[in-house]
């Protein structure tokens, strides 16, 4: 009995450490199994496909559900700025860059929790809606002209292209994208 | 040999099994919070259309606030479910479907179908020539809706309401 008991507890406490490693991996994990890095944006060629491991499913399930093929819609995702260093809502940023060449793309912010931020101006994204051939605009808790707002705390960006030139789709790692430079904190 | 020792060996010979089985449910248990919260309001083999996201908005995890979203919840253990889309035309459309572990098996956007309204059927088996086979019984389609500017909403909403998800009639 009391060793039935001893495998037992063990066997436990193994299954509940996996477990809680998995469902403690923090979304900068995504840069990890999404394998594909281009300066602060990170993206993988499985995403959104039956091609996926295992890994980059469970972590694309919990930051970004219903993912489509490359060829449809890219997912750029940053989680830390041009040096490396993690996003925090205290301070200011810069995009800029070229547009992607998409039929259509966007910049979205969202929080620690992979939803969008309740600002004062309710503004989540920024795209060719808003802007010609180049990108230029602020990610600041206050700013003037073209920004994004954002709340205190860490946060993410997603840059969506849809239906990107097979240019794009084909040289995912070195394709331009946006620059995103710290400008000073709080 | 030591008994904290044996413990912490048996424990540690099933922590990295049990990581990754964590990983490999983690999908579909994912697809089944979502069912369970989109259930209630959008039922099964019926289209949902949900209005622009916001902050407030934690059906899905990283929504899009550029795009409206129509959402059908489908289960073919009766048969073909079709769907039949109606959207503006000019502005990018798309139809996509995942299967219960959240692959993406079927995408068509308005530049390659044909003019709206477009139909596609969904079925587990490919009996019929015009069937798209899902690789499992339940899993959600997701129309997707760019919005290009504020008034675009309300052309989208005019054209999505004749938009329709159903079970096909035998």
């Amino acid at each position: 009995m009391r060793r039935t008991i001893f495998v037992v507890t063990a066997v436990i406490a193994g299954w509940v450490a996996g477990a809680a490693a998995f469902l403690w991996i923090p979304n900068t994990a995504y840069g990890v199994v999404t394998s594909i890095k281009n300066g602060s944006w990170s993206t993988s060629e499985a995403v959104g496909t039956a091609q996926a491991g295992v890994l980059t499913r469970a972590i694309v399930a919990r930051t970004g559900l219903f993912a489509l093929s490359k060829e449809e819609t890219i997912y750029y995702r940053a989680v830390e700025d041009s040096d490396g260093v993690p996003f925090d809502g205290a301070c200011r940023y810069r995009v800029i860059g070229d547009a992607p060449q998409a039929r259509w793309w966007s910049i979205t912010i969202y929080g620690a929790d992979n939803y969008l931020i309740e600002t004062p101006e309710n503004r989540y994204s920024i795209g060719s809606k808003d802007v010609g051939g180049t990108i230029d605009f602020a990610i600041a808790g206050d700013a003037e002209g073209l920004w994004l707002p954002v709340a205190d705390g860490p946060f993410s960006l997603t840059m969506r292209l849809y239906n990107p030139v097979a240019a794009v789709y084909e040289n995912l790692a070195t394709t331009p994208l946006p620059a995103i430079i710290r400008e000073g904190c709080r | 040999m030591n008994r904290s020792v044996l413990w912490l060996l048996i424990a540690s010979a099933v922590t990295v099994p049990a990581f990754f089985v964590t990983a490999w449910v983690m999908p579909q248990v994912t697809m089944l919070v979502v069912m369970s919260r989109l259930g209630p309001l959008a039922g099964v083999n019926r289209l949902f259309h949900t209005p622009p996201p916001t902050h407030e908005s934690f059906a899905v995890v990283t929504p899009s606030p550029d795009l409206a979203y129509s959402i059908c919840i489908f289960d073919l253990a009766d048969g073909p479910v079709q769907v039949i889309a109606d959207y503006p035309e000019g502005a990018y459309w798309s139809i996509s479907a995942y299967a219960y572990n959240t692959d993406n098996f079927f995408v068509a956007n308005d530049q390659t179908t044909d003019a709206p309204p477009a139909r596609f059927v969904f079925g587990t088996n490919s009996d019929r020539d015009d069937v798209i086979v899902s690789p499992s019984r339940r899993g959600v389609i997701l129309l997707r809706h760019h919005i290009a500017d504020p008034d675009a909403i309300a052309l989208i909403d005019e054209r999505r309401k004749n938009s329709i998800c159903e079970p096909l009639a035998e």
